[in-house]
C-alpha cells in the first residue's frame, strides 16, 4: 500500500501533471472568489477539455480546482460577508466582524493555515476512512439522514449569539418553507410555482444565496458609507502571521474541527453542509467565554474551514467507494472519472488505487498552494476593506449578478437574486439572522424526502426514528446540542451575577 | 469557448448593421455551429454520451463548424426537451432523448410538446437492460421467493422519484413478474438505491444490469435475474427463463433526435454524421466500459424502434 | 410618525407582512395532496403561531417587555430605531440596485455593468467623470474578459440586441 501511495505522489510530478494541477489551483482559487460560480461550475466547464487528458492529468486538474475553492471562498466570507460555498456561511459568522474591526488580515492568515492543516488532516484521513466506507454508509439510510438533518437545524438555531436564537428559528421556518417551492417527485405535485417553468426547480439556492448575502450586504455599506473596516479600526500590520500560529496556538480547536469534517462528510449530502456548523457550534459549546463567538473569536473561523477542508477529502470517499455523489460537484467528478475508464465502486478502491493516491496528493497540494496564495495575497486583500464603499459595492453589485446569471444561463436567476437581495438587507436592517434561512433552504429538501422516504420504508409506523441504533446516537446527540447551550447560560448566568463576564451584547449581525 | 466570441461578435456587428439589411447565405448544410441539446445536467450517463457523440460528429463536418453540447437540466429536463421540439427545423439544433424518460414525463406533467412528432435521427447502443437484486444478506434467494413473499405482503422496493428510469423500470417489471410492490421513492440515483436494499431499508431493487454488476463485484449485491436474453450462470434467470420475455423490451435508450418536421435532406445528412462518427475511439472506450454494445440505426429504423417502445409502455403503465 | 402601542407603526409592517405570507401559504398548502402538503402545513403553521409573538415583542407593553426580556432580545436591538429615521436613503439604495437586473435584461451583462458602475460611482459616489466612466468601463472588460472569454460563459446579450439580430 505504501508504494501504490508513493508512486500516486511520482505520477503528479511529470511536467503536464504539475502544470494541470497549477492551473487547476489558479481555477479553484478564483472560482472560489467569485460569488456564486463554485467548484461545480467549474467542473463542468472544464469537463470537456478533459476528454483529450489521461487519467492523471485530469485528475491533477480536478484535485486542483477542489482543493483551491474553499480558500477562494473563505476570503469572500471574510471580506464581504459572502460565502463562497454554503458551508462557508458559517466562516461568515467571526470573519466578517474581524474585517470590520480592521483585522481581516489575522482572519484571512487563519483561514490559510487552518485551510491547509484541515485539508492534510482530511488527506490523511480519507485513507482511514477508505475502509470504514462500507459501514460508514450502510449506517446511514433515510430515518439517520432526517435526523442528521434535524440536527442541523437545531444548530443553526442555537448558534446564533445576541439573543436572537427566537428569529433564527423564525428564520429558518422561512427557508423551510422556500424549500417547498417547486416541483416534489416524492409528494408527486408542484407546489407554489403558480405556473411559472422557471420554479419548477424550485428556488435557485446559489443565486438566492448572492443577493442574501452579497447584494444585501454592499446595499448596506452603499447606505452606511465609508468602508467594510470602520474607520477608527487600526490595520493590524502583523494580523497575517497572528493569524498563521492561531492554528497552531489553538490546535485543539483545530483537530476537532478536522475530525468531525472527516467524519460528517461520510455522510453523502446532509454531511458536508452540518459539518461546518458542528464544528463551530461544539467549539462554542467547549470555550470559556462563548459570548465572543460570532464578534471576531478567530476560533469560530478556525474551527470551521478545518471542518470544510477536512470534509472535502472525505467526501469522496461515498462518491469512489459506492458511485454515491453527495453534492452536484461530487456529481460532476464522477462523470469525468467515468470518462477515463474509472468506476466508481467496491473495485474502484482495488483497482485504480494509485489514481486514487493522485488524487489525494494533488487535493492536497491544491490545499497547501491555495493556503500559501491565499496567505501571501491576504495583505492586498485586506486592503479592499478599505476601499471606499461607493466603489467596491457596485463592483460587487455588477460582478454578483452577472455571476447569478453565469450559474446557468438562466434569467430567472437575476430575479431571484434581486429578492434575495431585498430580504437579506430587510433582514440585516431589521436584526434577523441570515444564516438559518440559507440553512433551511439546503436542508428544507433532504429533511422533507428523508422523512417521506422513512415513513415509506416503516409503511407509515414513526416508531422507526427511535428504533434504529444509529438514530437512538442520533437522537441523543440532538438533545445534548440542545440542551447544552441552556445549561452554559445557565451557569452563566451565576457567573455574572458574581460580576465575571460582561452582560452588555454589542450588536451584532450577519 | 471560440464559438461563444464568434456568436457574441457575430451578435454585435448583425446588431449594428442591422438596418443595412444584408442577407445573409448559408452555405451547404452544415455551414454553422450546431447545438447539441442535452437535457440533463453534466455528469450523468446520458451528459457524456452526448458529448461524446458531438465530438465523433464534429470530426467529420467542416473545420467552422463546431457540434456546441448545451446542458438544459431545469423542470428534471422538460425545458430541454421543450428547447429541442422548439427549435427552428433548420438542422443546427439537434438533443437526445431518453426513452422511457421523455413518454414518463408526459404523463407526469402538462408538458408544451408532443414527443411523437420529434425526428428521430438515429441511436448508436444498444440501450440498456435491467435486473433484479437483493442485498447479499438477503433471505431472498430467488424470483420465486419474491413472488411468493408478495403473497404474503407488499414487497418493497427501492428506486429514484417518478421521474427517473429506476422508477419506470421498477413499476413495470413488478407487474409483468406479478408481484405485489411497493415502491420507497427519492433515492438520489442508482448507486444510492441499490445500497439502500443492501442496507435493508427495502426487500429488493430494480437497476440497470450494469450497475448491478458492478456492485456485485464487492459482493454486496445478489443478482436474482436480468432482464435480457443471455444465458448467465450463477442462478441468475433472464427473461425467457422467467417466462416473460417482453421484460427484454424494458430498455433505457439514448436517441438522437431533431425538431419536428426537419427536411429529408437534412435528416440524411445527420444520419451519416452519426454512422461515422462511431468510428471515434473514445466513444467505443466508453460504450464497451459501460457494456453497450454498437448498434446503429438509421432514422427510419429509430422511429419504428420508439414506436415500439412507446406500445409496450402504454401497455404497461396503465396508472402511476 | 403614528405609534401603535408605544412603537411606530412602520417597525410593524415586516413581521406582519410575514405572518400574511405565511398565512397565505398555510392557506394554498391546504389544496394539495396529502404527501405534498405535510410540511408546508407544519412549517406554515409554526409561522402563523409564532410570529405574531414577534410583533408582540416589538411593542411596548407588559407582555411584550416579557416577551424581549424572555425568548426574543433581539426584537430590543438598536438598528430597528436607526432604520425607521433614515428610510428614504435606504429606498434610494435598494431602487438604485433594482435597476441592474432591469438593466442587464435590456441590454446585457457587459453593457449593463458599465453603465451600472458608471452611474454609481457618479450619481452615488460623487466621482468625476472621468474615474466614473474609466471604471465603469474597466469593470465591463474585466467582467467580460472573466467570465466570456476565460471561463467561456456566453453572457447574456440584452433584449434590445435580440431584437435587433431578429430583424435581419
Amino acid at each position: 500500500m505504501l508504494a501504490d501511495w508513493l508512486q500516486g505522489f511520482l505520477n503528479l510530478l511529470g511536467y503536464q501533471e504539475l502544470l494541470f494541477l497549477a492551473t487547476g489551483i489558479a481555477i479553484g482559487l478564483f472560482v472560489g472568489i467569485l460569488p456564486g460560480i463554485g467548484g461545480t461550475t467549474a467542473l463542468i466547464l472544464l469537463t470537456p477539455l478533459t476528454f483529450a487528458l489521461d487519467p492523471v492529468q485530469a485528475l491533477a486538474l480536478a484535485g486542483g480546482i477542489m482543493g483551491a475553492v474553499p480558500m477562494g471562498g473563505a476570503v469572500t466570507a471574510i471580506l464581504l460577508n459572502t460565502p463562497g460555498q454554503t458551508a462557508n456561511a458559517v466562516t461568515c459568522l467571526d470573519g466578517y466582524p474581524l474585517a470590520q474591526q480592521g483585522k481581516a488580515g489575522l482572519a484571512i492568515g487563519a483561514a490559510a493555515s487552518s485551510n491547509a492543516l484541515g485539508g492534510l488532516v482530511g488527506a490523511v484521513s480519507i485513507l482511514a476512512v477508505i475502509p470504514l466506507a462500507n459501514e460508514l454508509v450502510m449506517l446511514f439510510g433515510p430515518p439517520e439522514l432526517f435526523l442528521l438533518a434535524m440536527i442541523g437545524l437545531v444548530l443553526v438555531a442555537t448558534s446564533s449569539r445576541g439573543g436572537r436564537m427566537f428569529r433564527a428559528i423564525l428564520s429558518a421556518l422561512v427557508g423551510l418553507g422556500l424549500a417547498t417551492v417547486g416541483y416534489s417527485d416524492l409528494a408527486g405535485s408542484e407546489r407554489y410555482t403558480f405556473g411559472s417553468e422557471y420554479l419548477w426547480d424550485g428556488v435557485h439556492l446559489g443565486a438566492a444565496l448572492i443577493g442574501l448575502f452579497a447584494v444585501a450586504e454592499m446595499v448596506h455599506l452603499t447606505v452606511k458609507g465609508g468602508s467594510v473596516a470602520k474607520a477608527d479600526a487600526p490595520v493590524a500590520i502583523t494580523g497575517m502571521m497572528d493569524g498563521l500560529l492561531a492554528s497552531f496556538r489553538h490546535w485543539r480547536t483545530l483537530l476537532r474541527g478536522s475530525i468531525i469534517g472527516t467524519f460528517a462528510g461520510v455522510v453523502p449530502g446532509v454531511g458536508g453542509t452540518v459539518a461546518s456548523f458542528l464544528s463551530y457550534s461544539l467549539t462554542v459549546q467547549a470555550s470559556k467565554e462563548p459570548e465572543t463567538f460570532g464578534k471576531g473569536n478567530v476560533q469560530g473561523i478556525i474551527a470551521t474551514e478545518a471542518a470544510i477542508n477536512a470534509k472535502d477529502g472525505s467526501m469522496l470517499v461515498p462518491t469512489l467507494a459506492f458511485g454515491i455523489p453527495g453534492t452536484p460537484e461530487m456529481a460532476v467528478f464522477m462523470s469525468i472519472l467515468v470518462l477515463h475508464g474509472m468506476q466508481p465502486g467496491p473495485l474502484m478502491l482495488l483497482k485504480n488505487r494509485e489514481e486514487i493516491y493522485s488524487l489525494v496528493w494533488a487535493l492536497t497540494a491544491a490545499c497547501l498552494i491555495a493556503s500559501l496564495i491565499g496567505l501571501l495575497l491576504a495583505r492586498p486583500l485586506a486592503g479592499l476593506t478599505r476601499v471606499d464603499v461607493h466603489i467596491l459595492a457596485p463592483l460587487i453589485i455588477a460582478l454578483s449578478f452577472a455571476g447569478s446569471f453565469a450559474i446557468d444561463l438562466e434569467l430567472g436567476n437575476l430575479i431571484v437574486t434581486a429578492a434575495f437581495g431585498v430580504l437579506g438587507y430587510l433582514m440585516i436592517v431589521l436584526n434577523y439572522p441570515r444564516l438559518p434561512l440559507v440553512i433551511g433552504i439546503v436542508l428544507g429538501g433532504v429533511a422533507e424526502r428523508t422523512f417521506l422516504q422513512s415513513m415509506m420504508i416503516s409503511d407509515g409506523d414513526i416508531s422507526i426514528f427511535v428504533n434504529r441504533t444509529t438514530c437512538q446516537i442520533l437522537l441523543a446527540g440532538m438533545a445534548a446540542a440542545f440542551l447544552w447551550p441552556r445549561l452554559m447560560k445557565r451557569l452563566g448566568g451565576r457567573r455574572q451575577d458574581v460580576g465575571l463576564t460582561p452582560s452588555k451584547t454589542l450588536g451584532d449581525r450577519r | 469557448m471560440q464559438a461563444n466570441r464568434r456568436q457574441f461578435l457575430g451578435a454585435l456587428g448583425t446588431a449594428a448593421l442591422a438596418g443595412c439589411g444584408g442577407a445573409r447565405s448559408d452555405g451547404p448544410y452544415p455551414s454553422r455551429d450546431i447545438t447539441f441539446v442535452i437535457p440533463v445536467g453534466a455528469g450523468g450517463g446520458a451528459d457524456i454520451y452526448a458529448r461524446l457523440v458531438g465530438a465523433a460528429i464534429e470530426r467529420h463536418t467542416p473545420t467552422s463548424v463546431n457540434v456546441v453540447p448545451t446542458n438544459v437540466p431545469s423542470g428534471g429536463g422538460g425545458k430541454g426537451v421543450v428547447e429541442l421540439f422548439r427549435a427552428k427545423a433548420d438542422g443546427y439544433t439537434i438533443g437526445i432523448l431518453n426513452i422511457p424518460g421523455i413518454f414518463v414525463l408526459e404523463r407526469l406533467r402538462k408538458v408544451p410538446y408532443d414527443f411523437r412528432r420529434f425526428t428521430w435521427l438515429g441511436s448508436l447502443t444498444s440501450g440498456e437492460h435491467y435486473g433484479l437484486a437483493v442485498g447479499a444478506n438477503s433471505p431472498i434467494k430467488s424470483v420465486a421467493d419474491l413472488q411468493r413473499l408478495s403473497q404474503r405482503r407488499e414487497v418493497t422496493f427501492a428506486t429514484t422519484g417518478p421521474e427517473g428510469m429506476g422508477y419506470t423500470a421498477t413499476q413495470i417489471s413488478s407487474r409483468i413478474l406479478g408481484l405485489r410492490s411497493r415502491r420507497v421513492a427519492g433515492y438520489r440515483g442508482s448507486s444510492d438505491y441499490v445500497m439502500a436494499a443492501v442496507r435493508g431499508d427495502t426487500d429488493a431493487v430494480v437497476a440497470a444490469i450494469t450497475t448491478l454488476q458492478r456492485l456485485s463485484e464487492g459482493n454486496t449485491v445478489r443478482i436474482l435475474a436480468a432482464f435480457d436474453t443471455e444465458t448467465r450462470g450463477g442462478g441468475i434467470q433472464n427473461a425467457l427463463q422467467l417466462g416473460h420475455p417482453e421484460l427484454a423490451l424494458l430498455k433505457g435508450e439514448r436517441v438522437i433526435a431533431g425538431p419536428p418536421g426537419l427536411p429529408p435532406e437534412i435528416v440524411g445528412k445527420l444520419a451519416a454524421l452519426l454512422r461515422q462518427s462511431w468510428d471515434y475511439p473514445q466513444l467505443r472506450k466508453w460504450s464497451e466500459s459501460i457494456g453497450e454494445t454498437f448498434a446503429p440505426t438509421t432514422p427510419e429504423e429509430t422511429a419504428r424502434m420508439v414506436r415500439g417502445r412507446i406500445d409496450f409502455l402504454n401497455q404497461w403503465l396503465t396508472d402511476s | 410618525m403614528k405609534t401603535i402601542l408605544g412603537v411606530p407603526w412602520i417597525r410593524y409592517l415586516t413581521p406582519l407582512v410575514l405572518w400574511l405570507v405565511a398565512a397565505g401559504y398555510v392557506a394554498l398548502a391546504a389544496t394539495y395532496g396529502r404527501e405534498a402538503r405535510m410540511m408546508p402545513l407544519l412549517v406554515g403553521g409554526l409561522l402563523v403561531i409564532l410570529v405574531p409573538l414577534d410583533i408582540v415583542s416589538l411593542s411596548e407593553t407588559a407582555p411584550g417587555r416579557w416577551l424581549r426580556q424572555s425568548i426574543n432580545p433581539a426584537a430590543a436591538s438598536e438598528p430597528e430605531a436607526e432604520a425607521e429615521a433614515n428610510w428614504r436613503p435606504r429606498l434610494v439604495a435598494v431602487a438604485w440596485m433594482l435597476s441592474l437586473p432591469l438593466l442587464i435584461y435590456l441590454v446585457g451583462v457587459v453593457a449593463a455593468t458599465f453603465l451600472y458602475v458608471a452611474g454609481s460611482l457618479r450619481a452615488l459616489g460623487r466621482k468625476r467623470w472621468p474615474t466614473a466612466v474609466g471604471t465603469g468601463l474597466a469593470a465591463a472588460a474585466v467582467g467580460y474578459l472573466l467570465l466570456q472569454v476565460l471561463l467561456g460563459i456566453p453572457l447574456y446579450e440584452g433584449l434590445l440586441a435580440i431584437l435587433a439580430q431578429a430583424r435581419d
